[in-house]
């Protein structure tokens, strides 16, 4: 997972075209298009919070940053499941989670038969580390923390 | 320390669980807003949580050579013919209440006298007033009210059983009074 830490001074939403790793808002989303504090507040951090968006509650704040891929959505689906359920389509799920409140994050990858789970890997930036062989897996909160994206290998 | 759930779920990872078991993962103290907020997750049995943990720093930096933790019971369960997502995170006040007496105000309408500058018939600068309708917050008594004063202090010695005293109560919310048990 990458980490965005967000400072304390000249927060901004941020659009840097390559995603995850640097303290702007928009990295807790992707980074590489356009978003609005609405959306990060009411869909892509947790734990969720009650009120109107703010820029306040970002102030100073880590986040862990995800975003879990099936290398073929037609093998095999995935999924977060702690500390929020997610069901993933195969498309890419974005979502930050506050560093202070949540130690890890479990991903799962579920199999179609006849298909079978092989590996959880790194996409991007670097691809192609293998980070598990288990299907369910906690990644914590240093683990890989350059590496934005995971995939899930099916064969 | 930890708690059990004295019921039946149906997990979307893990099965039919009888008897979960409710475990604290991280405890964080706000001095600045009076919160404890800890974070929780719910495993098959003790034995799965334990899995879930690290016994020495290293081997939490060291993602590659450690056991691989197969994560807690997905958030998303069935439980008594619903399908819920189980909370993972609770706020707990710490303060205690006391009364105090505050200054009760209200909004009312009122009229004052302003004074401004016209011109008389010869062109002389001439003082005159007017009465303009206006709004202001105004004491109008006192009010005894009850509020929570932070108090670190509620918390005991010992943080980790008073976050379970109080996380209790919450889960039985969920799955029902008297289905939550200490262990």
């Amino acid at each position: 997972m990458s980490v965005v830490s967000i400072g304390t001074t000249n927060i901004n939403m941020g659009n840097q075209g390559f995603e995850g790793g640097t303290g702007q808002l928009s990295n807790i989303f992707v980074g590489t298009s356009n978003n609005s504090l609405d959306n990060l507040w009411d869909n892509k951090r947790y734990p969720r919070g009650s009120g109107q968006s703010n820029f306040g509650y970002f102030y100073n704040k880590k986040f862990r940053c995800i975003r879990v891929y099936s290398n073929d959505t037609g093998k095999g689906t995935v999924s977060i499941t702690y500390p929020v359920t997610l069901s993933g389509d195969g498309a890419g799920l974005d979502y930050g989670f506050s560093y202070s409140d949540y130690a890890y994050v479990t991903v799962t990858a579920t199999q179609t038969y006849p298909y079978v789970f092989q590996y959880w890997q790194t996409r991007t930036p670097t691809s192609g580390t293998v980070l598990s062989y288990s299907a369910s897996v906690n990644l914590a909160s240093t683990d890989w923390t350059g590496n934005y994206t995971v995939t899930a290998v099916f064969t | 320390m930890a708690l059990q759930i004295n019921k039946e779920i149906e997990t979307t990872n893990k099965g039919v669980v009888t008897n979960p078991y409710a475990r604290i993962e991280s405890y964080h103290i706000d001095k600045g807003i009076g919160i404890m907020r800890v974070s929780i997750a719910l495993y098959s049995s003790k034995d799965e949580a334990d899995q879930n943990g690290f016994v020495y720093i290293e081997d939490f930096l060291d993602p590659l050579n450690r056991a691989p933790q197969p994560g807690p019971i997905a958030t998303l369960i069935n439980f008594d013919g619903d399908s819920i997502n189980y909370p993972t995170i609770f706020d707990f006040t710490l303060s205690v209440d006391e009364t105090i007496t505050e200054d009760e105000y209200q909004t009312q309408d009122l009229v004052r006298t302003v004074k401004y500058y016209d011109f008389d018939e010869d062109g002389n600068v001439i003082e005159k007033t007017r009465e303009e309708n206006y709004q202001d917050r105004v004491k109008i008594g006192t009010k005894s009210v009850t509020k929570s004063k932070i108090d670190l202090s509620v918390i005991g010695s010992n943080p980790y059983a008073w976050a379970y005293t109080k996380l209790k109560p919450k889960l039985e919310e969920v799955f029902g009074e008297g289905n939550v048990i200490d262990l």
